[in-house]
C-alpha cells in the first residue's frame, strides 16, 4: 500500500542526504516532519492515538534499523521527539535518510490501512504541502 | 407582521426521519442521541452531520471517551454519505480525550465552549456522552456535575447558534434523568431481538415545538446509511385523485364475464380482495387484472411474496414487468416491516403513476415479515389499506383461503371488512371430479351477481362459466343434485 506521498518522502530524504546535507539538518526536518503530523492529527485522533502509531511505524522500520526501537519505551502517552532528535544525531546522514524516511513511510502506511487512502491523503494534506517541495504538475490537477 | 418566533426546521438528510420528526429537526435546538451500543447512534450522528454541515454552516465532531476516533473514522467511512473532502472544512473531528482524562467535566466543557467559539460552528456533536456520565460518577458527583454540565452546554450552545447533540449510551429511560429534562430533542434508538430476527427501531420521545410521528418507527442501516420507515399517512387527497375515485368509473378485471358478475367491473379506488384456497387461481386473477389495465394504458405494481412472477407460471406478467408496465416489489429482508412495504409501493406508484396494484399474496406478505410485526398485522394492514385509497390506486389482495367446509371465510385474518369488494373461490366435487367456483361476495355501494360461477383455467387465463343450477350445497363442497336427496332417501326406504 505504498503512496506517492510516503514514497516522496523517503526520496526526498535520500535526496537531501546524498546532497551532503548534514545529520543536523536532516534530524531537524525528520523532527519537523513529525512535528507537523502530531499537530495535525492529535486533535482529531488524540495524542494518545497519535503516539502509538508513531511507535507502531518505528516499530515496522526498525526490522532493517534497528535503531529505531530504542527511542520507545512501554506506554507512551506523546511522542517524544527529543530523544527522537538525540537518536539521529548519533546515526549517519545515509541512516538517519533511509531509518527515519522508513519510518514516516510506515507510519503514512498503517494510517492509510486503517482509516484508507483518501481520508489519510485528506488529513495528512497540510504536512506534506508544509514539508515537501511542490508537488508534480500531474498532481495538482 | 408575525411576532413569535418561526424556527427553521432543518433537513436532517436521513431518509423518513424528518417524518417522524414532524418536518425536520428544529433550529439551535439541543438534542440527544440515546440507546445501547450498537444501535447506530454514531451512524445517525454522522450522517446528519455530513448532510447538513457546509463550509457556511461547519459541524465540530467532538469524540470524548466512547469510540476510539480512528476507529470511528475507520468505520464511517464505509457508508456512502461520508465524504473525504469536507474533513477539516465543513467537519472538523476534535478529540477530549486528553482533557477529559487530565481535567474532567470541567476542563471538557472550557474546551467544548473554546473550539465552539473558535470555529462559530453551526453544529455540534458530543460522542460519547456516557464516558461524559461515567467521569462524573467517579468524581462522586455524578448527578450534579452532569446536570451542570449539561444545563451549561445546552445554554452555551443555544446562545451560541449551535444545534447540539449528545449521543451517549444506556441511558435508562425509566429514570429520569436530569439530561432528559435539559433537551429539546430526545431520539432513542433501540434493537428488538425476535427469534433469528434483528429489527432496528427509533422513537422520537421529545422534541419541543413540534407534533412528531408517536411510536416506534423501524429503520435499517446499509452501505447508504440510515433509512427510517416513517408510517404510512393518509394525505389529502389531490383533486385528480378526488376525481378519480369519487367517479362512477369501473375498472374491467381482464376475466371475461366477471366484470359482470362485479356489476360492471370494480369501481376505481376500491380495495378488492380474491380469497380462495391454494392453487384456485387467485395469482392468476391478480395477474389478469394487471395485464388488463396494461392493456387499457394504465401501469401497475406488485408486491409479491409468494412466487416471483416468472415466465413459466406467469408469463404475461413477467413479459409486463420486463416492459416496465408493472413494477415488481419483492422484498425478502429479515426486518421486512409493514412501513418499508408501504413506502416501497408508494413509490413505485409515484414513480409509475401507477392505478392498479396487487398484493399477492396476505398470507406471504405476513410470513414475509420479521416476527416482531406479526402480531400487528392486521391493525397495519389496515392502515395500508387506507393509505394506498389515498394515494387513488384500485388495490387487489389476494389470501389464502382455508378450504372448510363447515364455515365460509374470507380471510384468515379478519380482512375482509377493510376491503370494499370481495371475491372467494373454492373448490367443489362434482361427479368425482374436482372443480373451481367462483362467487363475487361484496362491492360496497353497488349492485353485484350473486351467482356461484364454475371457473376453469387454461392458457388463456380464467374462464368462467354458468352457474350449476342443477347442483345444489356447492358451498358444502360436496354439492348433491337437486331432488337427489329425496329421491336417494326414497330409494333407500322401501317401507317409507
Amino acid at each position: 500500500m505504498e503512496s506517492q506521498e510516503s514514497q516522496r518522502i523517503v526520496v526526498t530524504l535520500v535526496q537531501r542526504a546524498s546532497d551532503g546535507v548534514d545529520v543536523l539538518q536532516l534530524a531537524d526536518f525528520v523532527v519537523a516532519a513529525w512535528r507537523t503530523i502530531e499537530a495535525s492529527l492529535s486533535p482529531i485522533i488524540g495524542q494518545r492515538s497519535v503516539a502509538t502509531l508513531y511507535k507502531r511505524s518505528s516499530y515496522l522500520a526498525s526490522r532493517d534499523h534497528p535503531w529505531l526501537m530504542d527511542l520507545h519505551e512501554g506506554m507512551q502517552a506523546t511522542m517524544d521527539l527529543d530523544v527522537l532528535q538525540a537518536a539521529l544525531l548519533e546515526q549517519s546522514s545515509t541512516e538517519v535518510a533511509a531509518g527515519a524516511g522508513t519510518a514516516l513511510k510506515m507510519f503514512y502506511e498503517v494510517l492509510t490501512n486503517l482509516i484508507g487512502a483518501s481520508l489519510t491523503e485528506r488529513l495528512l494534506r497540510s504536512v506534506w504541502a508544509d514539508l515537501l517541495p511542490a508537488p508534480a504538475q500531474e498532481n495538482s490537477a | 407582521m408575525n411576532k413569535t418566533v418561526t424556527i427553521k426546521r432543518l433537513a436532517t438528510g436521513i431518509p423518513g426521519l424528518d417524518d417522524v420528526l414532524g418536518g425536520g429537526l428544529p433550529e439551535f435546538s439541543f438534542n440527544l442521541i440515546a440507546g445501547s451500543p450498537g444501535c447506530g447512534k454514531t451512524t445517525l450522528a454522522h450522517q446528519m452531520m455530513f448532510s447538513l454541515a457546509s463550509s457556511q454552516r461547519p459541524a465540530i465532531y467532538f469524540t470524548v471517551l466512547g469510540e476510539p476516533p480512528l476507529k470511528m473514522l475507520r468505520y464511517q467511512q464505509q457508508f456512502e454519505f461520508f465524504d473525504d473532502e469536507s474533513i477539516n472544512q465543513a467537519v472538523h473531528f476534535i478529540s477530549l480525550t486528553e482533557d477529559m482524562m487530565t481535567g474532567g467535566l470541567e476542563r471538557v466543557l472550557q474546551r467544548i465552549v473554546s473550539e465552539v467559539e473558535r470555529q462559530n460552528p453551526a453544529l455540534v456533536f458530543v460522542d460519547s456522552f456516557r464516558s461524559v456520565m461515567l467521569a462524573g460518577t467517579t468524581e462522586g458527583r455524578a448527578y450534579v456535575d452532569l446536570q451542570h454540565f449539561v444545563q451549561q452546554l445546552g445554554t452555551l450552545m443555544t446562545s451560541w447558534q449551535a444545534t447540539t447533540f449528545l449521543i451517549g449510551e444506556y441511558f435508562d429511560e425509566s429514570n429520569a434523568n436530569p439530561v432528559f429534562t435539559v433537551a429539546d430533542g430526545l431520539i432513542w434508538l433501540r434493537q428488538s431481538v425476535q427469534r433469528n430476527s434483528m429489527v432496528r427501531k427509533l422513537e422520537i420521545m421529545k422534541m419541543r415545538g413540534q407534533p412528531t410521528l408517536p411510536g416506534l418507527h423501524t429503520f435499517r442501516i446499509d452501505a447508504a446509511g440510515i433509512r427510517v420507515f416513517a408510517p404510512a399517512r393518509v394525505s389529502v387527497p389531490t383533486p385528480a385523485i378526488s376525481a378519480a375515485t369519487g367517479s362512477s368509473e369501473r375498472l374491467r378485471m381482464g376475466v371475461y364475464r366477471l366484470d359482470d358478475m362485479l356489476g360492471g367491473g370494480l369501481p376505481r379506488g376500491y380495495s378488492m380482495l380474491v380469497a380462495g384456497p391454494s392453487g384456485s387461481g387467485k395469482s392468476i386473477l391478480a395477474a389478469a387484472f394487471l395485464a388488463e389495465g396494461a392493456r387499457c394504458g394504465e401501469t401497475g405494481v406488485i408486491a409479491a411474496f409468494e412466487q416471483v412472477p416468472n415466465r413459466s407460471h406467469t408469463p404475461i406478467l413477467a413479459e409486463l414487468i420486463d416492459k416496465g408496465s408493472v413494477a415488481l416489489v419483492n422484498n425478502r429482508a429479515p426486518d421486512l416491516s409493514i412501513d418499508e412495504i408501504m413506502l416501497l409501493l408508494v413509490s413505485e406508484i409515484r414513480r409509475l403513476k401507477a392505478t392498479r396494484v396487487v398484493i399477492d399474496s396476505l398470507s406471504g406478505f405476513e410470513l414475509a415479515l420479521a416476527p416482531t410485526f406479526r402480531p400487528d398485522f392486521r391493525e397495519n394492514l389496515s392502515r395500508m389499506i387506507a393509505a394506498l385509497a389515498a394515494e387513488g390506486v384500485t388495490v387487489l389482495m389476494t389470501s389464502e383461503l382455508e378450504d372448510r367446509y363447515t364455515d365460509l371465510r374470507f380471510s384468515p385474518y379478519g380482512t375482509a371488512f377493510m376491503t370494499d369488494a370481495i371475491i372467494v373461490q373454492r373448490y367443489i366435487e362434482v361427479d368425482s371430479r374436482l372443480l373451481r367456483m367462483m362467487a363475487v361476495v361484496k362491492v360496497r355501494g353497488s349492485a353485484h351477481s350473486d351467482e356461484l360461477r364454475l371457473f376453469s383455467i387454461n392458457d388463456n387465463g380464467i374462464q368462467i362459466s354458468d352457474m350449476l343450477t342443477d347442483q345444489e350445497g356447492l358451498l358444502g363442497g360436496r354439492p348433491t343434485k337437486k331432488g337427489a336427496n329425496v329421491a336417494s332417501f326414497t330409494a333407500g326406504n322401501p317401507h317409507g
